[in-house]
């Protein structure tokens, strides 16, 4: 289900929990900004466990500038709004994905799931080797 | 020693998967037109890193996932699709 915008996704999200379904959403840390009174009053509040893969722009290897930016408060954002993030570096660190959205039922919040370039670019050429496993 | 390397799976993908092809034109695998699609889908990177991550989240249970426009997830967003 697309959304235009994040806050937009965060209410869907709400109500798809509300009416028994186990909601996620897919966005861009650039729009954290953005969502953060949602986040608070909307997922916080209800105890809505919301599982967010996020893509990490503005790490090292972006090649748009305007993003760095906000990349350097993303971290800072979820610390303030005390979300457990994760940070996928590594293609090896998405092993942890399936104890994360665990972690996210069990504990009834949102957990952020930051991917960045690296993950992205590794997991291109160390993807066979990570499935052979 | 070449004859390993030509059929290692790494360098089998990129050239012969429907995934691995690029720009834009005629697919002899699919028969289609090229559509434009972000570049990291196009060179068909960490492919299998998005069915990965859409099979974890179904595995937990997950039955809603919306999402927003994302050039680096766009991968994921296809597979959702």
């Amino acid at each position: 289900m697309p959304s235009n915008k994040e806050d937009e996704g965060m209410g869907l999200c709400a109500g798809a929990f509300m009416g028994g379904m186990k909601p996620a959403i897919v966005m861009q840390n650039t729009a954290l900004g953005v969502v953060v009174n949602t986040l608070a009053t909307l997922i916080q509040f209800y105890q809505i466990p919301l599982p967010m893969l996020i893509s990490y722009r503005g790490e090292v290897g972006e090649p748009v500038a305007c993003q760095v930016e906000m990349a350097l408060h993303t971290k800072a954002i979820l610390n303030l709004l005390h979300i457990p993030t994760y940070h996928f570096h590594k293609p090896e660190d998405a092993a942890e994905l399936p104890g994360i959205l665990e972690y996210a039922r069990m504990a009834s919040k949102p957990v952020v799931i930051l991917c960045d370039a690296s993950f992205w670019r590794a997991s291109a050429r160390s993807v066979t080797t990570y499935f052979r496993r | 020693m070449w004859i390993v390397w030509a059929f290692s799976l790494e360098n089998w993908r990129h050239p012969f998967w429907h995934s691995g092809c690029t720009g834009a034109g005629f697919c002899v695998q699919s028969g289609e037109r090229w559509r434009v699609r972000p570049a990291r889908v196009q060179r068909g990177m960490g492919e299998e890193m998005d069915h990965q991550i859409v099979r974890d989240l179904k595995a937990a249970g997950i039955d809603y996932i919306t999402s927003v426009p994302c050039k680096q997830l766009a991968g994921v967003i296809e597979v959702l699709d």
